[in-house]
């Protein structure tokens, strides 16, 4: 197929070949960025499902206290102290998983029929209101959770979407892991933990007193609090340990170089993909000009013939739109049959939307690039042009 | 230096027909004639100079100068030979126009490799004998026609060859300034002894020189 | 003849400023992607201080421990006992190699190197670090967050990092958990404010109480884990939970192996497999593997690829495949821009024939001339790189990598505008060569 293809393009060489296979680049090249560029802004564009002003995270290395009775102690306290603090709203505890941090816990199986893979995180009753994680049905769990027969789960609607289609997730109970049932009581809205810019994936909160591993203080802080804070959370930390084994990191920070991964190369593609197009488009602009400046006299003829300015025009913008036209057969004929050579990093649909937009583009842009040169073309005197020649 | 063509023929073909442009000619040049072409606009007149000036190749037939063969010569060969043996005059010039009055001149020079110091004098020389030696620094869109036409012709002889080909040297010149050229070819043939083969419209130009070919439809007349 | 050349190529050059802007714009940019992307794989895989040695080190970055399925097989045996028959059965687990059900990876553990790593001989030189001991201090109540590397004392004689004062500490420092600390020059003037010296000042670490400043090392421009901390003190100061995990294989360690030539490198690797396979197996583990990594290949692990997989050679590919890829559109561009104006000289190129010029005078002459103006973009091109590196080191979108240009880039860059000269060149230069002389001097002006 491809060794067809390339006797096509082999036997269209001559004059135009090279903006030809230029223009099949192009094409290529804005399909890529295009594609890029949408999947990663529609995933900009769903919500995230928590809010990430005026949070802060402490990773506290709690196994350092041997002792497991002051450990529990010094665990409970220490929330307690921070909750005291007029400039602290809300704080809760959880595992290691957080937000914007880039680690993941993913479990799944098929245990009972029911088949599910998942991430997600073990937190106290606390940690809904602390990241402010909006419910869409049933309940968020809570301390009298404690001691229940099944574990209390909350999961989000991307997970009920994904594994419970049509069925009542509320009460809905499966082995998560280990033998004990777990029952799910409530679905949040969203969790899109892992960064602005990534897909959301199915999730689960589990209360954290099933496994009693404390390693991570969430905080949120009232708003309009300024640096110094940072410095207060810090102190009373350092206080409550008695050690400086903890880390604290405010998630704006966080989310900004979570975030910058993304964008950094996001923009330097966009910024590449737009000197590409400008070089291309001042390359159609000069050979353009060049031609027509060429076929002067041929113009003139035409025009001693009888056609109009406007007839002068539609053929040398009429000319540039077949030649890219062919061109964008060629590229897309390739670009059709790529979803189904490899696996794309994007989405089908944001693929061809892709596609689609970046086309239109470069017609666009060809159509431009052939306006001024054509209308130089088609103002041309007969006389003047004849006697050129 | 004998210039001989034997049953020379040309055609040039397009898509759908072929169009001869010189047909079966045969013809002997001697060393130090002036020869004039003439005949009718697209009489084959250019074509039959460019064949003698190695500029293009035969459909049939052979063309030899000096025992030099036209046929089976590589590209590369065909040039050396031109720059060594042949100048060439245009109608319209062909000088340059980046270039000024003695880099033009010089051109053929460059081609052999002579030396920087020595493409300066011979240059200077030429120019002199043309008589434009203090437009040397000048650029051709500066000269009128007929100092246009003595620098190609300063540049036609400033390798020193032993035939000089003139496509219409005189066409693009009012009278006075075609005399003036004409007169120019005319000293370079007798006092230098150069072979002179020139196209040419004018009967008044032919009649100077020493016999005139005749071509009509691509075949001679005699 | 060159200079005749070179005449005509600026004549033209500024007879047709709109093409000379076109292209030069394509040349300049192009040439500025190139050069960036030059200059950020030779800041992070060239050889420069600390890592001046790169090419002869090898990191153990990861250990990683395997179990394999096991089968249970029940075999029985039937003998007759007193004339009744009576049925054994033996059950054994049937190990199924190669199936690999559990696995775990980590740093290595501080004891595993001292009892296996350091006693290995094909390196001239090994070095034991944990590259991340993050640390908030607060210098005037604003937090400024700082990454520790806690080394052991050859750390300093295979990393060749340029001190601005004082010095490395020794053996006895690190033995005696002397409370010294190595500092990156930047990070001083946040932590200190800006002073001509820094050295014999504390740096408080917490409730680890004062750190005196023994050396100030200029700033470092890689980004590689091993060498970027902002402050380096003793191993010794790192929690026994850090140095080893429960069974002394993992722990929070990378390990520097040296090598004595480029030659010895495989020859450590060969050393790193029967050192595995000699190891005797805890915690249930059927083969544990030792996961080294070159320089290229740490720096690739960024962007795609495991910690099990080697990367670099990969991802040096990707990126010279990807470079190619861009650079095919603008030098198609120059091409297509150079062959349309051929025919605006197609009567120069008929003259010089006709005055005999060869082949090879024509297509060295427009080879040229589109080596100047390529050399010209190249210019253009390396003054925008500057302005580019300065702008990409100021907003930090490289991360903690600098970005400088030096020589070798010169060297490189010059090169690729060689290259991209005569890509670009080529072929119209081939493509009127190869005009005939006849039409070329029948039709245009010149």
């Amino acid at each position: 197929m491809i060794a067809h293809y390339f006797k096509l393009l082999w036997k269209r060489k001559g004059k135009n070949a090279f903006l030809f296979v230029q223009l099949i680049f192009v094409f290529w090249v804005v399909f890529g960025v295009f594609s890029y560029g949408i999947s990663k802004f529609r995933y900009y564009s769903s919500p995230l499902g928590f809010e990430w002003k005026d949070m802060y995270r402490a990773y506290i290395d709690f196994d350092a206290i041997k002792d497991s009775l002051a450990r529990d102690l010094t665990i409970k306290n220490l929330k307690n102290t921070m909750e005291a603090m007029p400039e602290i709203d809300r704080v809760a505890y959880s595992v290691s998983v957080s937000p914007y941090l880039g680690n993941t816990w993913g479990n799944g199986n098929d245990n009972d029929g029911f088949n599910f893979s998942t991430d997600y995180l073990f937190a106290d009753e606390d940690y809904f209101d602390t990241w402010k994680v909006r419910l869409a049905s049933g309940r968020f769990f809570s301390k009298g959770d404690k001691g229940s027969k099944y574990t209390p789960i909350v999961v989000t609607r991307k997970f009920v979407n994904d594994f419970l289609k049509g069925k009542e997730p509320l009460g809905f109970r499966f082995r998560f892991f280990g033998d004990k049932e777990s029952e799910i009581v409530g679905v949040a809205e969203n969790f899109k933990y892992q960064g602005d810019f990534t897909k959301e994936r199915p999730f689960a909160f589990i209360p954290i007193h099933e496994i009693n591993h404390y390693q991570m203080l969430n905080i949120r802080v009232q708003s309009g609090t300024g640096p110094e804070m940072e410095k207060k959370i810090n102190d009373l930390i350092e206080n409550a340990l008695k050690s400086s084994e903890f880390t604290i990191t405010k998630i704006e920070n966080s989310r900004k170089s979570t975030n910058s991964r993304t964008y950094i190369p996001l923009t330097a593609m966009v910024f590449l993909a737009l000197f590409l197009i400008i070089n291309i488009a001042m390359g159609l602009f000069g050979i353009l000009r060049y031609n027509i400046a060429k076929r002067i006299p041929e113009i003139g003829l035409r025009k001693v013939i009888g056609a109009t300015s406007g007839a002068i025009r539609r053929q040398f913008t009429g000319e540039m739109m077949v030649l890219t036209a062919v061109a964008f057969l060629v590229a897309a004929v390739f670009a059709v049959q790529l979803p189904f050579l490899t696996t794309l990093p994007v989405e089908k649909d944001a693929y061809y939307m892709g596609v689609g937009l970046g086309s239109l583009l470069i017609f666009l842009i060809v159509y431009l690039c052939s306006l001024a040169p054509s209308h130089q073309a088609a103002v041309t005197l007969p006389a003047k042009a004849l006697h050129e020649e | 230096m004998m210039i001989e063509l034997k049953n020379l023929s040309k055609s040039y073909y397009t898509d759908v027909l072929e169009t001869v442009a010189l047909n079966d000619i045969s013809l002997k040049i001697n060393d130090g004639e002036f020869v004039s072409i003439m005949g009718p606009s697209g009489c084959g007149k250019s074509t039959l100079l460019n064949m003698i000036g190695l500029l293009d190749n035969p459909t049939a037939g052979h063309v030899s100068i000096n025992g030099f063969n036209l046929e089976n010569q590589k590209e590369n060969d065909l040039a050396a030979f031109r720059n060594q043996h042949l100048g060439f005059i245009f109608q319209s010039f062909h000088l340059i126009s980046d270039l000024s009055v003695i880099d033009n001149v010089e051109l053929p020079l460059l081609y052999r490799g002579t030396n920087a110091r020595e493409r300066r004098r011979l240059s200077e020389e030429a120019l002199e004998k043309v008589g434009l030696v203090n437009r040397k620094n000048h650029y051709p869109n500066q000269l009128s026609g007929g100092q246009r036409q003595r620098v190609a012709i300063a540049r036609a002889i400033v390798g020193n060859p032993s035939v000089v080909m003139a496509d219409e040297p005189t066409g693009n010149l009012d009278s006075v300034l075609g005399n003036e050229v004409m007169q120019l070819l005319l000293d370079l043939n007798e006092k230098e002894n150069v072979t002179v083969v020139m196209v040419t419209h004018d009967e008044s130009m032919a009649r100077k020189t020493h016999r005139i070919i005749r071509l009509y439809d691509g075949t001679l007349v005699n | 003849m060159l200079k005749n050349y070179f005449k005509i190529a600026i004549k033209v050059l500024r007879r047709n400023k709109l093409y000379t802007f076109i292209s030069l714009f394509g040349i300049s940019f192009t040439l500025m992607v190139l050069m960036l992307a030059s200059a950020i794989l030779e800041n992070e895989l060239g050889n420069n201080p600390p890592l001046s040695k790169g090419d002869r080190i090898l990191f153990l970055p990861s250990l990683m421990g395997e179990g394999y399925a096991r089968q249970r097989v029940v075999e029985y045996d039937t003998t007759e006992v007193n004339g009744v028959q009576k049925i054994d059965s033996v059950v054994t687990q049937k190990v199924i190699k190669d199936n690999v059900n559990r696995s775990s990876s980590s740093s290595l553990g501080y004891k595993f190197y001292q009892d296996k790593i350091r006693k290995m001989k094909t390196p001239q030189m090994s070095s034991v670090f944990i590259d991340y001991a993050p640390l908030d201090v607060f210098p005037d109540g604003q937090k400024l967050s700082l990454n520790g590397n806690l080394t052991d004392a050859n750390y300093w004689k295979i990393f060749d990092f340029r001190f601005k004062e004082g010095g490395p500490f020794n053996e006895e420092a690190v033995k005696n958990q002397a409370n010294v600390i190595i500092i990156r020059e930047s990070t001083a003037e946040k932590y200190f404010g800006k002073h001509n010296s820094y050295l014999g000042k504390d740096l408080i670490w917490g409730l680890k109480g004062p750190f005196k400043v023994v050396g100030v090392l200029k700033d470092v421009t890689s980004s590689n884990r091993s060498v970027r901390a902002d402050f380096f003190v003793p191993i010794t100061w790192a929690s026994a939970s850090d140095l080893n995990y429960n069974s002394g294989y993992m722990g929070s360690c990378v390990v520097a192996l040296l090598a004595a030539s480029r030659q010895d490198v495989p020859l450590m690797e060969e050393e790193l497999r029967s050192l595995e396979n000699n190891l005797e197996l805890i915690d249930n583990f059927d083969k544990f593997s030792i996961l080294e990594k070159d320089v290229s290949d740490i720096y690739a692990w960024n962007f795609i690829g495991s910690q099990k997989d080697r990367e670099g050679k990969n991802f040096l590919m990707i990126i010279f495949g990807v470079l190619t890829f861009f650079l095919v559109i603008p030098v198609l561009n120059l091409v297509n821009l150079n062959v349309t104006r051929i025919f605006e000289r197609s009567s120069e190129i008929g003259v010089r024939k006709a005055f005999g010029a060869k082949t090879g005078h024509l297509l060295l002459q427009f080879l040229f001339e589109n080596l100047i103006i390529t050399f010209i973009g190249g210019v253009i091109g390396v003054m925008l790189t500057l302005v580019f590196m300065r702008v990409l080191n100021t907003s930090e979108a490289l991360g903690t990598a600098k970005l400088t240009f030096n020589f070798s880039l010169l060297m490189i860059s010059l090169l690729i505008t060689f290259v991209f000269g005569l890509l670009s060149g080529f072929l119209p230069a081939w493509r009127i060569s190869q005009t005939p002389v006849a039409g070329a001097l029948k039709s245009g002006k010149l």
